[in-house]
């Protein structure tokens, strides 16, 4: 199925959206995304099970008018977006700006840093949770070794040289 | 009147294990105001997409809700099918419909438990739990787990269902049909869950699209609003497939669309059973998904789900969004309270089936 | 509309034998496709790491060099990837669960010793045929590195 994403300036969300509501459209979502130049809203339109996006890029310290004047119940998403990403919505209906108190988090916006610079797919996963002092017991398995504790590395085996990182702690 | 008073709701509470908080401001019994906050059990596994391969990413979305986690998983299945353009069997996708409608029965059971328990009616809750029980029991036998199902994985689905067992399901679900039909006529008949639930937190059609209402929630107001009419995949386009409708739009009207949905997704997995097709039940996936997006929505036991995928051609996904069906909900939640009785809050809540924790991905 | 409905299905089910079953002096019903724990069977282990490469909760760790396979029991979540991806069959799930624990403890399982390299023994024939195909492919280099002056 074709998924139409249209681009719009950030100006003219509200002159969008009040089309789209006089259309009969209902707003599925808001998404919004971390990208270096700040962040990528997306709003998500439906009608008659078809959907069009609308996407806007907010700079950085920029921050975004919101549609709650049009769909009322965009603030679920308006809030989600200030609490978690620290993306400034102005002009949220006043009954239904919880001000950052919508998520109650541990950490303010966790979602705010981009996403992490990753390695090319090949590198290896290194497991997050040995060296956390987690007790280790040890079952020989095989018969023919009698010792019952974890022998240090065996030098010998010639494949172990390819790939250093896999037994990484 | 008096001062208003605040009253605090959640997130531990006697009827409603959803770790939701509301600050009720009440002006004697009324509500005037209710104001959610949630994030007491936030996970970012959104986030965690960045660091997971693609595919065993659809083990993590399944854990996003216990309760609908076969429709996580095949949501994110189908969004980054959709992303890299896989074709996904026709078995696979009768086998994948068969368990998400017993997923649905499981849902709505569960929620008729709770529902019961929320109106103080213990031995109805009981009763629901134990037709479950059942269902959950056909999941076990089919998927190796009795929650968490773990048999959809992108390009199709991890294990079959042999004939014998799929002959098994329609004979045992026959033989529930009694005490279905006792349960619901329990709930539709009974004196007091009239008195609790009729003329309570009423939404009018209007309102219902106004307020962006998904899944039963919209139903029981009569909004014709399911993605199984839409582009759900799975085998609903060809079996034929009419939503459950209720014009009342209050609490007894939702109720009543979730125990109807019961004999409806009976129905679907019997006719699944007839016109199943024999064939592969996956097809291989190569590559990585490609630098693009794609949004997916599946209909969930609780109402419509958005998935969406953005990739960036490694083997881990840039950004995944999962917009869930109570996400949705928590707008006319808050509407409904406006102007209840204290007293019926539990109820109102409880009606649209919240799960918070999916709201908290 | 009536008061007392459950009156009926009440008095049936003081008729009837009861739903749960008694847990754990009766073992409960198995199924022969449950997801319990993940057993390795250390003997065939190749210690390839497919199963910690796709494990998505980081539960197992695999050392080559150790040629040992450990597993977090309280981390895995049953979803039988590895046992899917394990190229020499020798992960099976098992129908029972882990037993509870008051502590999180890794299960560390020790492989044997690894087969020694068969000894290739070549005649002399062969040993000229490589000696002369590698003094080839070192003039060849030669050749390439070099750049020909005529």
């Amino acid at each position: 199925m074709k998924q139409e994403i249209i681009q719009v300036p950030s100006s003219d969300i509200l002159a969008r959206a009040a089309q789209f509501k006089k259309d009969g459209y209902r707003l599925v979502q808001i998404l919004c995304t971390r990208i270096p130049e700040g962040y990528e809203l997306t709003y998500s339109f439906d009608r008659d099970y078809i959907m069009t996006n609308m996407r806007v890029i907010v700079p950085g310290e920029g921050s975004v008018l919101s549609v709650t004047g049009q769909f009322w119940y965009a603030f679920v998403w308006e809030n989600e977006i200030h609490d978690l990403f620290g993306l400034k919505v102005e002009c949220i209906a006043p009954e239904v700006d919880y001000g950052g108190h919508f998520f109650q988090l541990a950490k303010e916006t966790p979602w705010h840093e981009l996403a992490n610079a990753k390695p090319p797919a090949a590198a290896f996963k290194v497991n997050m949770r040995s060296g956390l002092g987690i007790d280790a017991t040890v079952k020989p398995a095989a018969p023919n070794t009698g010792a019952a504790a974890v022998k240090p590395a065996v030098p010998n085996t010639g494949a172990s040289a390819a790939k250093p990182a896999e037994g990484g702690k | 009147m008096g001062k208003n008073t605040i009253v605090p709701f959640g997130p531990q509470h006697p009827v409603l294990p959803e770790p939701v908080h509301l600050d009720l401001e009440l002006q004697d019994e009324k509500v005037v105001k209710a104001v959610p906050s949630i994030g007491y059990v936030h996970r970012g596994l959104e986030k965690l997409v960045e660091k997971r391969g693609f595919q065993e990413y659809v083990y993590v979305a399944e854990r996003v809700c216990g309760i609908c986690s076969f429709g996580h998983g095949w949501g994110y299945s189908k969004a980054v099918e959709g992303l890299m353009e896989i074709e996904v069997p026709k078995r696979a996708q009768y086998l994948r419909t068969i368990w998400h409608e017993l997923s649905r029965l499981h849902s709505h059971l569960l929620w008729a438990g709770l529902g019961a328990d929320g109106l103080g009616f213990e031995s109805l809750f009981m009763q629901s739990w134990r037709l479950r029980e059942t269902i959950l029991d056909m999941i076990e036998q089919t998927t190796g787990g009795r929650v968490i199902f773990s048999v959809c994985k992108v390009g199709g689905v991890r294990r079959d269902i042999s004939d014998a067992d799929l002959k098994d399901i329609v004979s045992r679900l026959g033989k529930m049909k009694k005490d279905i039909d006792g349960l619901v006529s329990l709930f539709l008949e009974d004196e007091t869950i009239h008195a609790r639930l009729k003329g309570v937190g009423t939404v009018t059609l209007q309102e219902a699209k106004e307020l962006g209402c998904v899944g039963p929630t919209a139903r029981g107001s009569g909004l014709a609003q399911d993605y199984r009419l839409g582009d759900e995949g799975g085998a609903y386009k060809e079996l034929g497939f009419t939503p459950v409708l209720e014009t009342d739009g209050d609490c007894f009207a939702r109720a009543k669309v979730r125990l109807r949905e019961i004999y409806q997704s009976v129905d679907l997995i019997k006719a699944c059973v007839e016109n199943i097709p024999a064939g592969d039940i996956a097809v291989p996936v190569k590559g990585f998904p490609p630098a693009a997006e794609y949004f997916a929505r599946v209909e969930q036991p609780r109402g419509e789900a958005l998935y969406y995928v953005k990739g960036n051609k490694t083997k881990n996904l840039e950004r995944f969004r999962l917009r869930t069906p109570t996400n949705a909900n928590l707008a006319v939640l808050v509407k409904m309270l406006q102007g209840c009785d204290l007293a019926d809050v539990p109820q109102i809540i409880l009606t649209i089936d919240p799960c918070i924790s999916c709201c908290e991905r | 509309m009536s008061y007392l409905s459950f009156a009926r299905e009440m008095l049936g089910n003081l008729l009837k034998p009861p739903a749960t079953s008694e847990y754990p002096f009766k073992p409960r019903k198995v199924y022969e496709a449950d997801r319990g724990k993940v057993i390795n069977d250390i003997n065939n282990c190749i210690f390839c790491g497919m199963c910690m490469r796709n494990c998505p909760s980081d539960a197992i760790t695999v050392d080559r060099n150790a040629r040992t396979w450990k597993i977090n029991r309280f981390a895995c979540v049953q979803c039988r990837e590895c046992v899917t991806n394990c190229p020499k069959k020798c992960l099976k799930m098992d129908t029972e669960y882990t037993t509870p624990d008051t502590k999180k403890t890794e299960e560390v399982l020790q492989g044997p010793p690894p087969p020694p390299k068969p000894q290739i023994v070549l005649t002399e024939a062969q040993k000229a045929a490589i000696a002369a195909a590698q003094a080839k492919k070192a003039a060849a280099q030669k050749a390439a590195a070099g750049k020909p002056d005529a």
